[in-house]
């Protein structure tokens, strides 16, 4: 009987204390939890150790990228094998998870991301993300070379053992923030392949994201920009 | 060359200057390297204070028919070339302060749990 492999699902939180409960009571048993808080003021920390999750806390607040690449380093140090990316306010479904592994497993890639866009409730997407998504991706896709149709999902699988060749790519990441654009850049050079599952997205319970929408495409332009900038990025070979 | 009453203060401000800035490399509250870039200035300040003829063939050939207006240019040029270094040592700062805090993260986590793995001796 092959090993039961070790799924890590890492959980980015940043004063998530009304939305975490209902995401971390969906969460099946056979995964190891990781709740990555960002430097919360409020009660996300206790919560997430109530609901027995590993919880790994920032002392400061670093922002999303960073709190889930803290997320990936703890998970890939404790043997994971899979890790799942996930959002802590109740958007995404943990009972989508097994879909990613699935094809994971099906399609041997190293990434899938979660396409908010071949989801069956994109239509009732907000207008600016309907707007500016595709054009993101198309960017994204332009400058990889991969097929996506949403590159800036925030639900994601990886490849643990292909995560951690490029352990230093992830910790050289020049603009984590917005980590989507000048992950998968990186990611296409040092040759790791994606896949899409479809996800649905569902509104936040509470609370507000603490994200623009122009704010978010200059901080893309820029981590694009700033990744093509980057010597080191330069000198490396394409796999 | 006559020196002014004015010139001489500039001379005495820039002294002060200068052992200040000793004073702070001495006491490591700022590198050498920048330490000796101040120095400089101040030295290019106290001299071109005592002696503001000299400038008069800077001025020249800088196209410029006013003095002051050159010391002005001259200085806001200074001004950007320290701004821009600050920005760029601060932006590092900020980069390594993140990785840091990353890594105490990971470390805390790691004690945490292994206190919890670990029975107390009252038990």
């Amino acid at each position: 009987m092959p090993d039961k492999k070790i799924i890590a699902v890492i959980l980015t939180a940043y004063n998530e204390e009304k939305n975490l409960g209902n995401v971390l009571s969906e969460m099946s048993d056979s995964y190891v939890v990781y709740v990555v808080d960002d430097g919360s003021h409020d009660n996300t920390r206790q919560l997430a150790t109530d609901y027995g999750s590993r919880v790994v806390s920032h002392p400061i607040n670093l922002g999303q990228g960073l709190t889930a690449l803290t997320g990936y380093k703890t998970a890939m140090l404790e043997g994971a094998d899979i890790i799942v990316k996930m959002d802590a306010d109740g958007q995404h479904s943990p009972a989508e998870i097994p879909k990613f592994i699935e094809k994971m497993e099906k399609t041997n890639s190293d990434i899938v991301v979660g396409s908010r866009i071949l989801g069956t409730n994109y239509a009732s997407a907000p207008f600016f993300r309907k707007t500016f998504l595709p054009v993101y991706t198309w960017l994204i896709n332009k400058l990889t070379g991969y097929q996506m149709t949403d590159a800036m999902s925030g639900f994601r699988a990886f490849r643990a053992s292909s995560l951690r060749r490029v352990a230093k790519v992830l910790d050289d990441m020049i603009e984590p923030q917005y980590m989507a654009s000048e992950m998968f850049i990186r990611f296409a050079k040092a040759g790791l392949t994606v896949t899409e599952v479809p996800i649905n997205m569902g509104e936040r319970k509470t609370g507000t994201s603490y994200k623009g929408f122009i704010r978010y495409g200059w901080g893309v332009l820029r981590a694009i920009l700033r990744t093509f900038l980057d010597k080191e990025f330069r000198n490396t070979k394409n796999s | 060359m006559k020196i002014t009453i004015i010139g001489i203060l500039f001379f005495l401000a820039a002294c002060l200057a200068i052992l200040r800035t000793v004073k702070k490399i001495q006491d490591e509250n700022i590198g050498f390297r920048s330490g000796l870039i101040w120095i400089l200035l101040w030295v290019g300040i106290g001299f071109f204070g005592m002696f503001p003829n000299i400038l008069n063939a800077a001025m020249q050939f800088a196209q410029m028919g006013n003095r002051v207006l050159f010391v002005l240019v001259l200085a806001v040029l200074i001004l950007l070339a320290i701004v821009f270094n600050q920005a760029s040592n601060m932006e590092n700062m900020n980069r390594n302060l993140k990785k840091l805090a990353r890594e105490i993260a990971i470390l805390n986590y790691k004690l945490e749990k292994k206190n919890k793995d670990t029975p107390s001796q009252d038990e």
